[in-house]
């Protein structure tokens, strides 16, 4: 073979050498990681409200006390006539929370009754059956309904008893000359979901 | 008249040699032989992006509760997630290992969108309330999103990632759906390329 034809021969093995390694170079490596999965969101509800057949009205003394109408998140309007010292109109109710979220107290309000009396002796009226009412809002346990007491998901129930009482006294001369209106009496408990 | 036409025909035949000559020196070509000689290695290599296997940990907040996947070199799967508050989530932490001698990096990156399916009267209600609260991320150990471009070094490179499955926290009770609502279509791919 002559000298030439080996140069060409060496020349094309170069070559494809040459050729062979640009196509490695190109032929990048891959790999690829997968992660799956599936989930649920499980049906939920937020429902806490008074229980409409749960009431009872307890009446003590002399007192007269209308039956209030009742809905899932309001008792009203109950009238209570006290005649005598020592009167009181006794409500009690249940709360429910049939939902999937444990429910808390987030906040109570029991107002102060506002007394309006009449007539020549107004003032003094006013100021002898404020100063001998009381308006309590208590659990069944006689523990005040407070902030944070809680009620557990999926049934549970918590008995509560409103109390507006003219509480008993023994000195005539504080006895109201006229009629006096009891009013402001609005009480709201909120429930929040516990964490 | 004899003497040129010998000068003639001697001057044709020293020509005709001198020809002769350049020819034969033409094809008499000279040659040298140089060598280079050598020898060569294929260093050993290996192209290998993988998850650490025992690097899975789980963790959930709130109600959440979710399995435990399995997990081996490029799958984890499958893990079910269930939720039963607003703000539950469930987080899986794992590290992907360059073990190879190539660097790598990330060519592409697929977190798809859940698919909710819920069922009974208020099916698309749900669906659309629970598909508005889901969120879905594969992030880095600092909480940058896993991008594209991002690098693995060779030799035992490692990187921890994090994918989240969120069911956000909201406070309008009407949103909750009134029943079981499924999440599906969460398959996560990762794909690694040599890097140049």
């Amino acid at each position: 073979m002559t000298n030439r034809k080996k140069g060409l021969i060496g020349g094309v093995v170069l070559v494809i050498a040459i050729v062979i390694m640009i196509t490695i170079t190109y032929a990048t490596f891959s790999k690829t990681l997968s992660i799956n999965g599936v989930g649920v969101v499980r049906k939920q509800n937020w429902d806490v409200h008074l229980d409409d057949e749960s009431l009872q009205l307890t009446p003590s003394g002399s007192a007269v006390v209308t039956v209030p109408s009742v809905s899932g998140t309001t008792i009203g309007n109950y009238t209570a006539t006290f005649k005598s010292p020592g009167d009181a109109a006794v409500i009690g109710f249940e709360v429910k929370n049939t939902g999937t979220f444990k429910a808390v107290v987030s906040s109570v309000t029991i107002p102060t009754p506002i007394v309006t009396g009449s007539g020549s002796n107004k003032a003094q009226d006013e100021a002898n059956v404020l100063a001998k009412l009381t308006y309590t809002l208590k659990n069944e346990n006689g523990t005040p309904v407070a902030v944070g007491q809680e009620i557990p998901a999926n049934g549970g129930v918590q008995h509560m008893v409103l109390e507006l009482k003219y509480n008993n006294f023994d000195n005539p001369d504080l006895l109201p000359v006229n009629d006096v209106q009891i009013t402001n009496l609005a009480v709201t408990v909120t429930y929040q979901e516990a964490n | 008249m004899e003497r040129r036409r010998t000068y003639g025909i001697m001057g044709g035949v020293v020509l005709t040699l001198a020809l002769v000559a350049m020819i034969s020196i033409t094809y008499a070509t000279f040659n040298k032989t140089l060598n280079i000689n050598g020898a060569g290695t294929v260093n050993a290599q290996k192209w290998d992006i993988h998850f650490d296997t025992s690097s899975l940990q789980k963790s959930t907040t709130g109600t959440a509760t979710a399995t435990v996947p399995t997990v081996n070199a490029t799958s984890i799967g499958n893990y079910t997630a269930t939720f039963s508050t607003p703000g539950d989530s469930v987080t899986y932490t794992f590290k992907v290992v360059n073990s190879g001698t190539f660097n790598a990096s990330i060519s592409s990156v697929n977190v798809p969108t859940p698919t909710v399916t819920g069922t009974g009267t208020n099916k698309a209600n749900d669906e659309a309330n629970v598909s508005g609260k889901l969120s879905y991320q594969l992030l880095n150990n600092d909480n940058s999103a896993v991008a594209v471009g991002q690098t693995l070094a060779k030799n035992g490179g490692e990187k921890t990632m994090k994918l989240i499955l969120t069911y956000q926290t909201f406070n309008d009770a009407t949103l909750l759906p009134q029943n079981d609502v499924t999440i599906s279509n969460l398959a996560v791919s990762l794909t690694y390329q040599q890097a140049s």
